[in-house]
């Protein structure tokens, strides 16, 4: 999002545009082969998506009535209900999790400089660009019953016999909190690297403390990046399944499961539209915040 | 016929208006600078001669010819760029080739023009090279060949010495002189730099708000600015404010606190107006000793300020402050009480102010 | 930065290394668990060989057919995504027009959307409309999550493009398309080039909307394994995932090379 008003804000600052000499509609010439992919196979689709989640299903076919029994079965049921509080509960353990790991990291990053600099980036980015598989299969290999965590703490003597630590809740957090580091890095590193290191100096030569000076002035400034983070990687992560499927097998009861679950298994299309809908609306709350918190423009957002 | 006419031009950006209804005419051979502040317009006037930017009303005639409806790339305007603009993917050669090539040129004539391009803004031999592997100056003249490689109708510097160090621009600017009056080029140069403006042109036009304040030769815009705004932007100036007490043939006399100033009179002040006189410090002269009853106010000494050849004596005489630059030696035995800056009425000027 | 107030304390630098440590150990051991010559998924693994890389090779069909498949869809949609992102990101920067904004947002919005949510809404129009595991839905599905990746890297080297450049080409007689050719396109082919690599990576990694999309004679190398997983790991598909982190690995380094990681996120996040 925070590109789409980048985009717009650089391109309405360059001087000279070309409103000038063209036609009118040579922009959208340029534009329709996009439009012609995007509208019916995206725009439709989500729309229609949307409209068949308040529709219902009677033998096997979709009823084209208007109810919303899709949406009081998921807020009504225990069963989704409670599946929709564990997806919002361990996105916020992920977040605090990639928080906790990923301040330090950007702090890091904001300070160090040359080729130090360049090496912990690129440690810190390009795993985004290894997909979900090779970093979910990963982590299979490491806490699986004869993994590396497992194999390690026999070798040591400290277990007699591998522990469970795969197929578990925790192995979701693990795997998810991997997986969105890189998010909660880059929000955080947006506040620290605009932010004065001046201050910094101009705090202690007022009397503060290494801490002090951290806590009284930069914490304060980097807030605006970690609250952008924490929504960036709290929305991936209420519609994460792919990792959970994989890490946390039985236990992940995340509605993106059950959501993939209806709408490749069951094929109860209007109400796997409705868990859709519903998915997109918790990431999109929270993406909300995420661009208010970028909008508002405080000292630190400018995400250079 | 003028090489360029432009006849009441208006340009909006949104609610904005950048240029309003600008009327000008460029001799041929001329060099003309459009001189203002940023945000004045004269940008915009260079986009609408060059054709990136069709006029809202008016229009551009180049040698007579109507340009509404011609494309940039027909009306043979060759540019200068702020940023200079070269491609940096091309060499030297190529890039001064470029109009050429698009021109479909022939190869030899091509490389005859390039080499005279080159000659004449003394690059000869550095053909190979790429931009980046350039100085800002070497740059600079590698931008001007460009445009003038293709022997083009007008030629349109926008603020093409901005990028520069002091030193490098004041060579530049007599460069850039010689180069004109060789190629004999109709020039139209953008600029908010009054000294620029003032060693380079033929004629200054000075612009406020996208209208033009005065066209006159830089001599004429400096000693004889038509509005308070010229006054000010070009120079520095000594504002006194006070009213008109009587007017005769070609003179005025005003009151300002308790002295009575002379000044040449301006169309349309009678007794009882408002006005602002202005005096450039270089005409006001700071004695110990009054030496002439009008336009002499007593004041002191409140700073002298070593500028090097010249020094800035700041007096206070009343509530106004008067500024007078001189020699540095002349001054040197001022004390800081009872002086008097004296100028000639001939040397001021006076503007109603408008309520 | 700071001389005199920098936080030396070997904890923190510990700290920092054990982070990074969480952060390439299970990409890592992807790499190392490839060449076990055990037979089965352990770590530390049990000696080193290429047998299982045979052994997908010679005995796992569907695994080599999955890499294919993969590689095309990932060249073509890339190519599409590049082809379409690069006109309409011209037609963005350069062009001022009503519904320039919401149109951008558009464009860029695949990147904010879900992907399980893009997934499933692209399934169930498909299969309403009978394209229901149709190839041409998985490459469209590609190339709208790929598109945005796309786009985002030509956008910001157009920005980056000296709007003067093309002025001073059109001044010396240069057409619109004369000026693209020879001035707009060779300038920013390194964004356009990484644009097309970058949506290469994302469309060949791609996992969650794929899985909506395929169909049981057309599957990709991630589903392939995501499926294999969901049963039980074996070493031959530890292998089939170093295939996965090779191809991107390679590209890393490409884009590296090019625009440097750090600038894909660079100027914005998400």
């Amino acid at each position: 999002m925070s590109d789409a008003t980048a985009v717009a804000r650089t391109t309405t600052t360059t001087t000279v545009r070309e409103r000038r000499d063209g036609s009118p509609l040579a922009p959208w010439l340029l534009l329709l082969p996009g439009l012609l992919v995007l509208v019916p196979f995206y725009v439709v689709p989500m729309l229609s998506t949307f409209l068949l989640s308040f529709y219902g299903v009677r033998d096997f076919a979709v009823v084209t009535e208007l109810t919303v029994e899709n949406y009081t079965r998921i807020f009504g049921d225990w069963f989704y209900l409670r599946s929709l509080l564990t997806t919002m509960r361990i996105s916020l353990i992920v977040c605090a999790f990639t928080l906790v790991l990923g301040y330090p990291l950007a702090w890091e990053i904001a300070r160090a400089r040359g080729r130090y600099r360049a090496a912990l980036t690129l440690i810190v980015l390009a795993p985004l660009l290894v997909g979900l598989i090779v970093r979910s299969y990963g982590w299979l290999i490491v806490l699986g019953p004869r993994g590396l965590i497992n194999n390690t703490f026999l070798a040591m003597g400290i277990i007699d016999r591998p522990f469970p630590l795969l197929w578990t809740e925790a192995a979701i957090y693990i795997g998810l909190a991997h997986v969105f580091l890189p998010f909660m890095v880059l929000g955080v590193l947006g506040s620290l690297q605009s932010l004065d290191w001046n201050l910094v100096l101009a705090a202690r030569s007022l009397g503060a403390t290494r801490t002090a000076a951290w806590r009284r002035v930069v914490l304060p400034l980097s807030l605006p990046g970690v609250g952008a983070g924490t929504m960036l990687v709290f929305a991936l992560s209420m519609s994460a399944f792919v990792t959970p499927v994989m890490l946390g097998g039985k236990a992940a009861r995340v509605l993106a499961v059950y959501a993939w679950q209806q709408n490749t298994v069951v094929l109860d299309y209007p109400f796997g539209a409705a868990l859709a809908v519903v998915l997109l609306l918790a990431g999109g709350l929270a993406v909300g915040l995420y661009m208010r918190l970028l909008r508002s423009g405080r000292p630190g957002m400018t995400v250079s | 016929m003028s090489a360029i006419t432009l006849d009441g031009l208006i340009k909006r950006y949104g609610a904005t208006v950048a240029v309003d209804g600008l009327s000008l005419e460029v001799e041929k051979g001329e060099f003309l600078t459009l001189l203002g502040p940023s945000g004045c317009g004269k940008t915009t006037i260079l986009q609408l001669i060059a054709g990136f930017l069709v006029p809202d009303a008016g229009q551009v005639f180049i040698n007579g010819e109507p340009m509404a409806g011609v494309p940039p790339e027909r009306r043979n305007i060759g540019i200068v760029f702020q940023s200079y603009a070269l491609f940096p993917h091309m060499t030297v050669f190529e890039n001064v080739a470029f109009g050429l090539t698009m021109r479909k040129a022939g190869r030899e004539v091509t490389r005859h023009a390039v080499a005279e391009a080159l000659e004449l803004v003394r690059l000869s031999g550095l053909e190979q090279r790429f931009p980046k592997q350039l100085s800002g100056g070497q740059q600079q003249r590698v931008a001007i060949a460009r445009a003038v490689a293709i022997r083009p109708r007008v030629l349109l510097f926008d603020e093409p010495l901005s990028n520069l160090d002091a030193k490098l621009r004041r060579q530049m600017r007599t460069e850039l002189r010689e180069i004109q009056r060789r190629v004999g080029i109709t020039t139209v140069f953008v600029t908010h730099d009054q000294e620029e403006a003032l060693t380079l042109s033929d004629r200054v036009a000075v612009m406020s708000q996208g209208r033009l304040q005065q066209v006159a030769t830089p001599q004429e815009v400096y000693r004889r600015p038509a509005t308070r705004f010229v006054a000010d932007f070009l120079g520095e100036t000594n504002a006194l404010v006070g009213v008109v007490r009587d007017v005769d043939d070609d003179h005025l006399t005003m009151v300002v606190g308790d002295a009575l100033l002379r000044a040449p009179a301006a169309p349309g002040l009678r007794p009882g107006a408002r006005v602002a006189l202005l005096v450039r410090p270089e005409h006001v002269a700071v004695r110990v000793t009054p030496t002439r009853g009008l336009n002499s106010l007593s004041g002191h000494l409140s700073q002298a300020v070593f500028q090097g050849a010249r020094t800035a004596y700041v007096v206070r005489a009343g509530d106004a402050e008067l500024i007078s630059t001189a020699d540095s030696r002349a001054g040197a035995g001022l004390g800081s009480d009872g002086v008097f800056a004296e100028w000639d009425a001939a040397d001021s000027i006076v503007f109603a102010l408008d309520e | 930065m700071i001389e005199g107030s920098r936080w030396p304390s070997w904890l923190f630098r510990v700290a920092i290394a054990a982070i990074c440590l969480f952060i390439i150990a299970p990409i890592a051991v992807v790499l190392i668990g490839s060449f076990t010559a055990g037979d089965s998924v352990v770590f530390p693994p049990q000696g080193l060989s290429l047998r299982w890389y045979v052994t997908l090779v010679r005995g796992h069909a569907d695994l080599v057919e999955a890499f294919w498949v993969s590689l095309e869809l990932a060249l073509a949609s890339a190519a599409l995504a590049t082809a379409v992102g690069l006109l309409a990101g011209f037609a963005l920067v350069r062009y001022d027009f009503a519904g320039r904004q919401p149109l951008t947002l558009l464009f860029l919005s695949p990147l904010l959307v879900p992907s399980i949510v893009i997934g499933i809404a692209m399934l169930q129009f498909l299969s309403t409309i009978g394209l229901g595991f149709h190839p041409a839905g998985l490459l469209l599905g590609h190339v709208i999550i790929t598109l945005p990746f796309a786009i985002r890297l030509i956008v910001a080297s157009l920005v980056g493009l000296d709007p003067a450049l093309e002025l001073a080409a059109r001044s010396l007689g240069a057409g619109r398309l004369a000026v693209f050719r020879r001035i707009t396109l060779p300038l920013i082919r390194a964004g356009v080039v990484s644009g097309f690599i970058l949506a290469f990576i994302v469309s060949f990694e791609n996992v969650t909307v794929s899985l909506f999309l395929v169909s049981p004679q057309l599957v990709t190398l991630p589903v392939r394994i995501f499926g294999y997983i969901e049963n039980s790991p074996t070493p031959v598909v530890t292998v089939a995932s170093a295939l996965l982190l090779f191809a991107s690995g390679v590209l890393i380094a490409v884009l590296q090379r090019l625009v440097g990681v750090d600038r894909l996120w660079g100027s914005a996040h998400s």
